[in-house]
C-alpha cells in the first residue's frame, strides 16, 4: 500500500511515501535560526512556503503521483496548534480532492512505532527526548504509558536554552555535542532524579551563574554528561520495574552520540539490548506519520473527515492502540 | 554470597537468613567524576534516612555503613507489585499505605520513588524499602512530588485498579496543603487537556 505520510507540529516540515515498510522518499525541511528559538509565527512561514516543494519532491523520489497514493498520514497530535493545522489543512486538501483515506496519528508514538519498525524489539522501553518532550514510555496493559518525564522543561528545550546563553543559535544540540567532545574537566552540575522522572530547571539556573567561570568546552562536556546521566539512569529504571530488556532512544536528542553511547553501555552492563536509530528517522520525519497511520489504518480502517481536526495537547497514554 | 536481586543501581546479597547487603554498583555509562559521589552520597544518605524512618515506620533496620555499602534487615514477604492482582480488599492494603506515607511525611522524610515495587507486605503489614531516591524535606512541593510518584506508577502498572489504591491513599494522608500541591505538581510538565 503506497502512503504519503506529512509531519508538521514544530521546526520541521517532513513528506514522506512508503510503500508498506518500505520507505521510498523521506524529504524535509526544517526550520533554524542563528539567534532567538522557535518563534511559531516564523515557523508558520517557513511551512507555508515550502510544503509544496517538500510534499513534490517526496512524491517524486518515490516516482509515484498522488494518484498513486492509496493513504494520507499526518500529524494530528500534539505539538504547535497554528503548526498542527497546516499540516492537518494540507493533508485533508489532498485527500479530497483526490478521493484518498485519510488518517490522523499521534506525533510521540509515531516515534516509537518507526524505532519498533526500524529495531525489530518488540516490547521495548522508550526513551524519548526531543526538545517538548522528555518522556520514559513503556507499552502496559493496551496502551503506551508514561512511566517517567521532566518535572519541569523538554531535555531539548533545556539544552537550547543553554545554547543561548552561550549564543550558539537554534537547535543547539549538534553544537553541543561537538564542543563537548574537546571538553575534558568535569564541573559539577545539580543533578535531579526523582523516582523516574528528571529535572532540569535547577540545572540551568546553576549554569547561568558558572557560564564566564569556565570553558565552553568543559561546560557543554559537564553538561552532557549530567543531563544525560539522568536520562539513562530513569531509563534503566524504567527497565528494571517493568522487566523489560530492550531498550530505544528516539527523537532530536536521541541524534547525540553520547547519548547513545551511554544507552548502551547502560544495557550491556544489564544484559538488555539498545539499538540506536539512524539520525532521519530519530529527528521529526513524515516516514513515522506514514508508518504509523498504515498500522492504524490497518487495524481500524480510515478517519472521518470531521475526525481529522488537530488537538495540540493530547497525552500519549490518551492514545488508543488499536494495532497491538 | 547468594545475589538475590540485582535493581537499577544495586545489587542485593543475603548475607544470612535475615541479613541482606546492598551494594551499589559502579555504573559504566557515568563518569567517575559523577558516579563515584553520586553512589557515595545515596548510600550515606539512604542509611541514615532508613534509620530515622525506622522510628516511625516499617522499614528494614540497617547496620555496618562501608563506602557504597550496608547491611539491612531481610523482610520477606510479598512484593506489592506482584500482590495487588490476588488482594482481596485493596482499599485496606492501600489505607495502610496511606498512612506510611502521612507517618513518613510528618517525619519530614521523603522516599523519592514511591513505587508498589518498593513496598512488602509481611504478616499483613507494609513495609517501605528502597530509600535511594529518599531525602529530608518539610517542603510541601517534595511531598506532592512523592504523592505525584505513587499516582503515577500506579496508574502505569495497575491501571485497572489505580483509582482505589489511590483513593484510598488520600484518605489517610493528612496534610491538605500538599493535596492541593499535588495538583499543581500534575499540570506541570504534563499537559492535560
Amino acid at each position: 500500500m503506497i502512503v504519503l505520510g506529512i509531519e508538521s507540529t514544530a521546526h520541521t516540515f517532513s513528506a514522506s511515501v512508503l510503500d508498506d515498510d518500505k520507505v521510498l522518499s523521506l524529504e524535509n525541511s526544517m526550520y533554524t535560526t542563528s539567534e532567538g528559538g522557535l518563534i511559531p509565527r516564523k515557523i508558520i512561514e517557513h511551512h507555508l512556503e515550502g510544503f509544496n516543494e517538500v510534499i513534490s519532491s517526496a512524491l517524486k523520489t518515490a516516482k509515484k503521483r498522488i494518484k498513486d497514493v492509496e493513504l494520507i498520514s499526518f500529524s494530528q497530535s500534539p505539538g504547535i496548534g497554528s503548526v498542527l493545522q497546516i499540516g492537518a489543512v494540507i493533508a485533508r486538501s489532498l485527500a479530497v480532492n483526490n478521493n484518498i483515506p485519510i488518517v490522523g496519528v499521534n506525533h510521540c508514538i509515531a516515534h516509537l512505532e518507526i524505532a519498533r519498525l526500524l529495531t525489530g524489539f518488540k516490547d521495548p522501553v522508550m526513551l524519548y527526548t526531543s526538545g517538548a518532550n522528555t518522556q520514559i514510555i513503556a507499552f502496559q496493559e493496551g496502551k503506551y504509558r508514561v512511566f517517567g518525564e521532566t518535572l519541569d522543561m523538554g531535555v531539548g528545550n533545556f539544552l537550547d536554552h543553554f545554547g543561548r546563553l552561550l549564543s550558539i543559535g537554534f537547535p543547539a544540540g549538534k553544537r553541543i555535542e561537538e564542543l563537548a567532545i574537546k571538553g575534558s574537566k568535569y564541573v559539577e552540575l545539580p543533578y535531579t532524579v526523582k523516582g523516574m522522572d528528571v529535572m532540569f530547571g535547577g540545572l540551568f539556573t546553576n549554569l547561568k551563574e558558572k557560564i564566564n567561570k569556565y570553558s565552553v568546552e568543559d561546560l557543554c562536556y559537564s553538561v552532557q554528561e549530567t543531563v544525560f546521566a539522568q536520562l539513562v539512569e530513569v531509563s534503566e529504571r524504567a527497565l528494571a520495574h517493568c522487566q523489560k530488556n530492550e531498550l530505544v532512544a528516539t527523537g532530536g536528542v536521541a541524534c547525540n552520540k553520547r547519548l547513545q553511547e551511554m544507552c548502551k553501555v547502560m544495557c550491556d552492563e544489564r544484559g538488555a539490548r539498545f539499538k540506536p536509530l539512524p539520525s532521519k528517522y530519530s529527528v521529526d520525519n513524515a516516514a513515522m506519520i506514514a508508518w504509523t497511520g498504515l498500522l492504524k489504518f490497518s487495524a481500524q480502517g480510515a478517519d472521518k473527515l470531521e475526525d481529522t481536526v488537530i488537538n495540540q495537547r493530547t497525552r500519549t497514554e490518551q492514545v488508543e492502540v488499536s494495532w497491538r | 554470597m547468594k545475589e538475590l536481586w540485582r535493581g537499577a543501581e544495586a545489587v542485593i546479597y543475603e548475607l544470612s537468613d535475615n541479613t541482606l547487603l546492598k551494594n551499589r554498583v559502579r555504573k559504566g555509562y557515568r563518569i567517575k567524576e559523577l558516579d563515584e559521589p553520586l553512589r557515595r552520597n545515596r548510600t550515606r544518605k539512604e542509611f541514615n534516612l532508613l534509620k530515622r524512618a525506622a522510628s516511625v515506620i516499617n522499614v528494614p533496620k540497617v547496620s555496618n555503613l562501608g563506602e557504597y555499602s550496608f547491611e539491612m534487615e531481610y523482610v520477606k514477604g510479598i512484593v506489592l507489585r506482584d500482590y495487588i492482582n490476588s488482594c482481596k480488599d485493596l482499599s485496606v492494603l492501600f489505607k495502610q499505605v496511606g498512612e506510611l506515607i502521612n507517618k513518613m511525611h510528618e517525619a519530614n522524610i521523603v522516599h523519592g520513588d514511591l513505587t508498589t515495587s518498593n513496598m512488602i507486605l509481611r504478616d499483613d503489614k507494609v513495609y517501605f524499602v528502597d530509600f535511594s531516591l529518599g531525602d529530608y524535606s518539610n517542603k510541601v512541593e517534595d511531598k506532592a512530588v512523592d504523592l505525584h510518584l505513587i499516582k503515577q506508577a500506579l496508574i502505569a502498572k495497575h491501571n485497572k485498579f489505580w483509582k482505589t489504591c489511590f483513593d484510598a491513599i488520600i484518605s489517610n494522608y493528612k496534610d491538605e496543603q500538599v493535596l492541593e500541591r499535588l495538583k499543581s505538581v500534575e499540570k506541570r510538565g504534563r499537559k492535560k487537556q
